[in-house]
């Protein structure tokens, strides 16, 4: 089972939450892609429908060109590990791993060295011997990640496998899922609540908010041309900064106050008479302590977070608060007044009555 | 309030283990000091000692200097606030507010005086008639905390509170709760395993691991100048990049190799001759111009694309070494040079992991 296609799926609940609203797409065979959104945004929802745990209230689900939506789940040969998992207490670390592969028919031989080999991957191999009462949380969860990835189906589908672990060993399993997709070229759909994950590990990431497609794309496409308000401010750490403007004939003159003031010829075409956001990146915000032609928006810093590898300056600029990467060395060292500028290539423009960007060509 | 916590020789064995062994800390009036470390460490055991769940084996708990081993919990005048966080759903966010207040028999005028102004101080007036059912994610935080500053406790002691919300609202939520700790001078022990968390929030962490404190420190200490491996590792993401090297003396002066980088010479630094471990961060591996000096080739295995930068994992002898670059500068596959940082790399000794910073170094053409 390889490719994936999700055509016009609605699902609905007698309450709205987790519901699902005409949702269509494709993964493609080989593809590591990720549904990303907010809890309650109807991830989960979607893996149960595609796995055949609910049906849908209408729309279809294929797999490799055939219409699966009314099979039972064992017939549609994909796997699926929720963020609850079960292992089986009886049976030590070795046998949980190996279950999956017994149960495809695997040759002992073959088993044992996917075993060690998932093993390996995810940091197990000491617990192969041991029952799963005596593992940690993290441990059980490792084995349970260990097991879905030892899996033979060739459509693997994780629900939040990450949740829950320490930080630390989240960035290294990410690792381990990333290399272990490159090596054997398995398609993985993949759901997160968390967009560096989702950014990280996928060649596609659907973006999905109240049951609905937000946006579609590569993780360069979803950072960097946000289709909606919801994308631009869900995609990043810090979140896009979206400034309300005033829009002047001229140059971009007078001290902001409610509104950032932009020159009519900067802004993008067919936009007149639309009520605009400006949006920038933090870390293409420009910021400086002295006024330049490139810092000529005057605000203040309010607060600096320093993270080791970079700062945020949490400004303002006139009424409106503005985020700002910049790199530990960066010569503004204290909150205090400060120059900002907001570079023209980098500028993001939203409508604010429709909530999408006006990019060239829609 | 301004309250100062201190630990002393605090030890704590479950059956046949050691959960914390011997540990000192002291958080000053007015700190925010995160307790950080994986889990399993010892930091949730020290937690519950000191608001008096547990009781340690040995050890002190003192508040503004008076031991409280004998208090108990609710007279030690600490406010918790934890990841399970109940704002009751059903009382309104004032009735929640006051809620912690009649507990302690504050009544009447008072109590709705003390609301109003943590009320009006976390933001939330225009909030106190909503139901906690009717709260997001920030506001039910915001609300949590409030119920127990009303209080005034003397130290304010957060487990892990964020750790069921979204990455999203996370991020915004740290710098809303180090802001309201800063404004109202408030004492506070944070508790985590998120290393970006307490980063970001924190004006000293205490890095734990297997019961013991590793590192207390400054953030910008923690981060460049991490005294053990562990610490190293723990702090940063992605994390710091560990190679194998070797300790080179060439007349009088001594250098480090690695499989692709040296001799880099060591000025006014004492290691011993042989295999040592190297370790720098993914930021201070840098591209460089091919030929320069102290440029090596390597090939880029993958990318990750993490928005405002890529992450590039590339062959470093046996192993991939990650490093930190600007969106779409390389592509995998692509051979590139890269270069480390002078004076960014940590010398790791491998019998006991403790770090010396190699402060003065010269890349030797």
């Amino acid at each position: 089972m390889n490719r994936l296609e999700a055509r016009g799926v609605s699902k609905m609940f007698p309450v709205k939450v987790e519901a699902l609203s005409d949702v269509s797409f494709t993964v493609a065979p080989g593809e590591f892609f990720s549904i990303v959104g907010p809890t309650n945004a109807g991830k989960s929802t979607l893996l149960k429908l595609i796995a055949g745990l609910h049906g849908p209230s209408s729309g279809r689900i294929l797999l490799d060109g055939v219409d699966v939506t009314a099979l039972e789940p064992r017939a549609r040969g994909v796997s699926l590990l929720f963020q609850n998992i079960a292992l089986f207490p009886t049976r030590n670390g070795y046998d949980n791993l190996a279950y999956p592969l017994r149960l495809g028919g695997w040759a002992e031989d073959d088993a044992v060295a996917r075993v060690r080999e998932v093993a390996a991957l995810v940091n197990v191999g000491h617990l192969l011997d041991r029952l799963p009462a005596t593992y940690s949380g993290g441990e059980q969860q490792r084995v349970a990640i260990g097991r879905a990835l030892a899996c033979p189906t060739r459509l693997l589908m994780l629900d939040e496998p990450l949740t829950n672990l320490d930080a630390r060993l989240r960035i290294a399993l990410r690792l381990a899922l990333k290399s272990l997709h490159r090596d054997r070229g398995r398609t993985i759909l993949y759901v997160t609540h968390d967009q560096v994950e989702a950014m990280s590990l996928s060649d596609m990431i659907l973006v999905l908010n109240r049951g609905r497609i937000e946006q579609i794309g590569t993780p360069d496409d979803v950072y960097s041309r946000p289709r909606t308000k919801f994308v631009a401010e869900f995609i990043g750490t810090p979140p896009m900064n979206l400034l309300d403007v005033d829009v002047r004939n001229s140059a971009e003159l007078g001290e902001p106050a409610a509104a950032i003031n932009v020159a009519a010829r900067d802004l993008p075409a067919g936009s007149a008479g639309m009520k605009l956001s400006v949006g920038v990146r933090p870390e293409d915000v420009v910021a400086a302590p002295a006024p330049s032609e490139s810092a000529s928006l005057p605000g203040e810093v309010t607060w600096i977070e320093r993270l080791g590898s970079h700062q945020v300056l949490d400004a303002k600029v006139g009424r409106q608060a503005l985020k700002v990467v910049v790199a530990p060395d960066h010569p503004i060292r204290h909150a205090g007044p400060a120059w900002f500028g907001l570079p023209l290539p980098a500028r993001h423009w939203l409508d604010q009555d429709t909530g999408r960007f006006i990019r060239p060509g829609g | 309030m301004r309250s100062r916590l201190e630990l002393r020789r605090l030890t704590k064995s479950f059956e046949q283990t050691l959960a914390v062994k011997q540990l000192d800390l002291a958080i000053m009036p007015n700190e925010f000091l995160s307790l950080l470390g994986p889990s399993g460490c010892g930091k949730s055991t020290t937690l519950a000692m000191i608001t008096g769940l547990v009781e340690p084996d040995s050890g002190e708990v003192c508040i503004d200097g008076r031991v409280v081993n004998a208090v108990p919990p609710q007279k030690r005048g600490l406010g918790l606030v934890f990841q399970d966080y109940a704002v009751f759903s059903r009382l309104t966010v004032r009735q929640n507010l006051n809620f912690g207040l009649e507990a302690r028999g504050v009544s009447g005028r008072e109590r709705d005086a003390r609301t109003a102004a943590m009320a009006e101080r976390l933001g939330l007036q225009t909030l106190l008639a909503s139901r906690g059912s009717a709260l997001n994610m920030s506001e039910m935080q915001r609300v949590a905390i409030a119920r127990v500053l009303v209080t005034n406790p003397r130290i304010l002691l957060l487990d892990e509170p964020m750790s069921n919300l979204d990455a999203s609202v996370r991020a915004s939520l740290r710098t809303e709760l180090k802001q309201i700790q800063h404004e109202l001078n408030q004492t506070v022990l944070y508790v985590t395993h998120d290393q970006s968390e307490a980063m970001a929030m924190s004006d000293r962490l205490a890095v734990m691991d297997a019961g013991a404190i590793q590192q207390i420190g400054s953030p910008d200490d923690i981060y460049h100048r991490p005294r053990t491996r562990f610490v190293a590792e723990f702090i940063g993401d992605p994390p710091m990049n560990i190679v194998p090297c070797e300790i080179v003396r060439s007349g009088s002066a001594t250098a480090v190799r690695t499989a692709l980088h040296g001799p880099i010479a060591l000025e006014e630094l004492e290691v011993d001759v042989g295999p040592h471990l190297l370790g720098v961060r993914p930021h201070d591996v840098l591209m460089a111009v091919p030929g320069a000096p102290g440029a090596a080739m390597t090939r880029v295995r993958f990318v990750e694309n993490l928005g405002a930068k890529h992450v590039l994992h590339v062959d470093y002898g046996d192993r991939l070494i990650a490093t930190v670059v600007a969106p779409n500068t390389v592509q995998a596959g692509e051979d590139i040079a890269i270069a480390l940082q002078p004076g960014a790399v940590h010398l790791i000794r491998e019998s006991d992991g403790l770090v010396q910073r190699v402060e003065r170094q010269k890349a030797m053409a």
